[in-house]
């Protein structure tokens, strides 16, 4: 999403017609930029750069030959750490690659087999990128329809790309104790399937250990709430995209580094915020002038991101620990109508004394933007401004600079 | 009234019960409320939804899901139907059914006992099993049946003619069969508006509602939702058809990965993709080009003509080329197409006439282009897909590949002894087409034919990323007012075109020797973009605009005995 970014993609280009080659220079960059953000997260040990840093890990371990389990942002991945499958997100991978601007070269790949440019390019240019053979030490493929259904026939395409039958989560959109049951059951099936397809034991200790370290950094989280909302960190709009995706994707032990220097910043620090915004749903991961109106310089701060919080109702329960992520899939306050969401959203608003809201309407994300319109009116209701945003997160020609900024700041100015 | 949104219903409560249902359909309306990002028949088919009708709504899609917003004022019960068909599945499946069933026998007050209901769900099997084999047997008895099980309306004539076209995909309304019957060929339509969408492999069990169930979640040609993989094999092998066309609806996530499986297989296909608009003539073309690649060249008539004229009404430009028995040109112009296609046309026509000095009954006139159909002096019509081939194989046999650029529209066509064996269309926007420069053009008033060159000119490789019309205008404008010259932004448009027409390229395989037709052939700075990004040198014809018309004209004089 840097400058830096952008012009090292540019050079990936160059050698692009060679895979092999620019797949090592993917890997040189990435495990360099990782080297980067390890001694600036040791030095600074501040909540932003372990963000980065565990974000950047996750993305890493696609490159460097680790075996890694492909999954879509809402598979719960606690299981494949029984299995020690560093997880990956397909999602994550686009992301990476449009901010390098790269992403064009995966989303043409997977045109040219018949996918619709009108799919969601997060799992287009993911799709694309395994079709440029571009992932290795794929062992498991695994996704859910929570949120998405156009994930399960990209993940499907994806599992016959790398020889293996993909394990599926059916997630149904209301929380009782049929669905509970349901999800549960086809986890520990998943568990089974697993065995059978990997040839290895599930190790449940390390299946727990993983929730205990949820339940570290989820609880620290919920602790220091009511003081976030006071006062917020100031992160770049791109930030909140890497927490999300750590929170989802593999909430390590970065991420408990993380989650514990927040509570001591939160401690010392008071950092002068001019505007609040809250915003819903994603933001584009490549250079844009949204990043550069919602920096951590800017005076308008985005304060919270819908995604990185729609864990809130959620408790981990290690000792049931299948049906404990059921309920943490079931309780996704995304899952089923929209005035769960509007609630959800007005909560988080009004809590974080929010100026503003944006909504970003990621192209082909039904499940997202499909009623927005809803969204805007409970907003007008509270008299809170509401921006409702069109764009594309990964494919940078989707959207126009120009119109962003004229929206944005039109909406700036409104709140003024 | 029960009103369903999709065939994953238990059909059998509906009938037990008996409750009149309908399912929702599209219509002209469109639904303001629900965002441009939601499948097009969604946002129109709630419309179609009266406040005191009773929903059984399917979560099937996401737009399905948003849809369902909007709809709270009405009684309705939300099925979530899984992805998956195994035991887990099943039941959990089984108790929603059980859910449904209470429901619906408590908001319409009546008692059936399950006996009852396990009676029509064995009625509704067998009635399926039936339907099966009426669908090749019989059709006028599949309709009958379809029509008493689903309460749908039967889509597409009952006499087969011509060939078989095997229609796939979305939800596929009349207009699409139309096309292909107005071709004089016979439709079977497998989409979930067809009688296929009834048939599944069935299990009964001891409880009805898993058999139900199971009757649902097993469907034969599993719905492009579920988990499964659609193996379109078995239902090619059991049909034969002669093509297939793929009918996508945008903004729909599914179907449109049945493709890569097309591929795979020999039956020519074409996809089409449906934003119901009724602007479906794109897919006509695409759909008539698809048939005219597989129809065997007629009889030979004992034509008495002596002038075999071809004309290609184009959506910029009409062009005439005329040819004698001979096959040698005698004549050949290009005029603008202006408001009224037919008149441009036989403008052309008269000029020919009067300066070649025939009349109407010495000639054969094959119309191609947009603006075919309304050409009604034309004895026949032909896609410019086909014609463009035949014309330019003429030019060029071993010719393999050919990209044509046109005002409105580009495609891509890889073709083998002079008949197209794949092709590519763009969508419906300006990207990767004439329009686009014509733009650019007015931007940065440089005349057209003077872009290309003065593109060569270029002193740094700028990047515009996009190729959507308005998003690159105003791309084009913050990179004028940074101070970048005119050569330095048209360079970027042309390598932007030459982008999307690569991608187009490489997704029907396309190989060399190619050739490059239609107005923008002649812009070198476009071909120089594609040349550099394809790696291979491209043939322009030394009229380029005409190959169209003259495959037209050469596919009339093919039938002169």
């Amino acid at each position: 999403m840097s400058k830096k970014s952008v012009a090292y993609g540019k050079l990936i280009r160059f050698f692009w017609k060679r895979p092999t080659t620019a797949r090592k220079l993917l890997k040189f960059g990435v495990e360099l930029e990782l080297a980067r953000r390890k001694t600036v997260a040791a030095v600074k040990n501040d909540f932003s750069s372990w963000i980065d840093l565990s974000a950047l890990s996750i993305v890493a371990s696609a490159f460097n030959d680790e075996e890694i389990a492909l999954v879509n942002l809402f598979f719960p991945t606690e299981i494949m750490a029984g299995f020690g499958l560093k997880c990956v997100s397909a999602e994550g991978l686009a992301g990476t690659l449009a901010a390098m601007q790269l992403e064009d070269f995966a989303l043409a790949r997977a045109e040219a087999m018949g996918v619709s440019k009108n799919t969601c390019s997060f799992h287009r240019a993911g799709l694309g990128l395994n079709l440029l053979r571009m992932l290795r030490n794929v062992k498991a493929v695994a996704v859910t329809n929570m949120l998405c259904d156009g994930n399960i026939p990209v993940f499907r395409t994806m599992a016959q790309l790398h020889g293996v039958e993909p394990v599926v989560l059916d997630v149904p959109r209301t929380f009782d104790e049929s669905g509970v049951e349901y999800v549960s059951r086809q986890l520990e099936n998943a568990v089974y399937e697993l065995e059978n397809q990997l040839n290895r034991k599930f190790d449940h200790r390390r299946f727990e250990e993983q929730l205990k370290m949820e339940l570290e950094i989820f609880e620290t989280l919920r602790e220091i709430y009511p003081k976030l909302c006071e006062r917020p960190v100031k992160l770049h709009l791109y930030q909140h995209v890497n927490l999300l995706y750590v929170l989802h994707v593999r909430p390590d032990v970065y991420m408990l580094k993380a989650v514990r220097s927040l509570r001591k910043q939160l401690e010392t620090q008071v950092e002068h915020i001019d505007k609040r915004f809250f915003w819903m749903h994603l933001s584009p991961y490549y250079d844009n002038v949204l990043n550069e109106i919602f920096s951590k310089h800017s005076r308008y701060t985005v304060v919270a991101c819908e995604l990185s919080w729609d864990w809130m109702d959620w408790k981990v329960d290690v000792s049931h620990p299948f049906k404990s992520i059921a309920e943490k899939l079931l309780l996704n306050p995304l899952l089923s109508g929209v005035d769960k969401r509007i609630q959800f959203a007005k909560r988080l608003t009004l809590d974080f004394r929010a100026d503003g809201v944006i909504h970003f309407n990621h192209l082909g994300c039904k499940q997202s933007s499909g009623s927005v319109e809803f969204i805007k009116r409970a907003f007008d209701e509270l008299k809170i401004p509401f921006l409702s945003l069109d764009g594309d997160c990964v494919d940078h020609t989707n959207s126009s600079a120009e119109q962003f900024k004229t929206r944005v700041e039109a909406f700036l100015e409104m709140i003024r | 009234m029960i009103v369903y949104n999709c065939p994953l219903v238990p059909f059998e409560f509906f009938h037990a019960l008996k409750i009149p249902f309908r399912r929702i359909e599209p219509g002209s309306g469109e639904f303001q409320y629900l965002h441009p990002n939601v499948c097009a028949f969604c946002r129109t088919a709630v419309c179609s939804v009266k406040p005191d009708e009773v929903l059984v709504w399917t979560d099937s899609c996401d737009s399905m899901r948003r849809s369902y917003d909007f709809l709270k004022k009405n009684r309705s019960f939300y099925l979530h139907v899984p992805v998956k068909n195994d035991e887990i599945s099943v039941r959990f499946f089984a108790r929603e059914l059980q859910r449904l069933w209470e429901f619906l026998k408590t908001t319409f007050k009546r008692e059936v006992s399950l006996d009852q209901l396990e009676k029509t769900h064995q009625w509704f099997v067998d009635r399926s099993s039936e339907l099966q084999r009426a669908m090749t047997e019989d059709p006028y008895r599949a309709k009958a049946i379809f029509e008493e099980l689903s309460n749908q309306k039967w889509i597409g004539s009952l006499e087969k003619r011509g060939r078989l076209v095997l229609l796939l995909g979305s939800w596929a309304s009349d207009e699409v069969v139309k096309i292909v019957e107005e071709a004089g060929d016979f439709t079977l339509n497998a989409t979930c508006s067809g009688p296929y969408a009834l048939i599944s492999d069935v299990q009964t069990g001891p409880d009805v509602f898993e058999s139900i169930a199971r009757r649902i979640l097993n469907k034969r040609l599993p719905c492009g939702r579920f988990a499964r993989e659609r193996h379109l094999q078995s239902l090619i092998g059991r049909f034969r058809p002669d093509v297939i066309v793929l009918h996508t609806v945008k903004f729909c996530d599914f179907y449109h990965f049945d493709e890569g499986m097309l591929r795979k297989l020999t039956v020519p296909f074409v996809t089409i993709e449906n934003d119901f608009t009724n602007a479906l003539e794109q897919s006509r073309t695409r759909i008539e080009a698809l048939l005219e690649r597989v129809r065997e060249r007629g009889d030979r008539k004992n034509l008495r003509s002596s002038y075999f004229i071809g004309i290609d009404s184009g959506s910029t430009s009409t062009k005439i080329v005329v040819l004698n028995e001979r096959g040698e040109i005698l004549f050949e112009q290009i005029s603008r197409t202006g408001a009224d296609p037919r008149e441009s046309a036989k403008r052309l026509m008269d000029h020919a006439m009067k300066t070649l000095k025939f009349n109407e009954e010495n000639c054969f006139v094959v119309a191609t282009g947009y603006g075919r159909g309304t050409i009604d002096f034309a004895h026949e019509r032909m896609t410019e897909l086909t014609c463009h081939a035949v014309g330019v194989s003429h030019l060029y046999p071993d010719v393999r590949t050919i990209i044509d650029v046109g005002g409105q529209d580009s495609k891509v066509m890889r073709v083998e002894k002079g008949k197209i064996v794949d092709f590519v269309m763009n969508d419906k926007c300006a990207a990767g087409t004439g329009r686009f420069l014509e733009i650019v053009s007015s931007i940065l008033e440089v005349p057209l034919e003077k872009m290309g060159k003065e593109s060569l000119k270029a002193k740094q490789q700028l990047n515009i990323s996009s190729v959507c019309a308005v998003f690159a205008e105003s791309e084009i404008i913050s990179l004028r007012s940074k101070g970048y010259s005119r050569q330095d932004i048209l360079f970027a448009a042309h390598s932007a075109i030459a982008r999307r027409l690569a991608t187009m390229y490489e997704r029907i395989k396309g190989v060399p020797p190619v050739v490059l037709t239609g107005g923008v052939a002649l812009n070198e700075g476009l071909k120089n973009a594609l040349e550099r990004l394809l790696g291979v040198e491209l043939i322009v014809p030394k009229n380029p605009v005409t190959t169209g018309a003259l495959g037209a004209a050469l596919m009339g004089l093919q039938q002169k005995r």
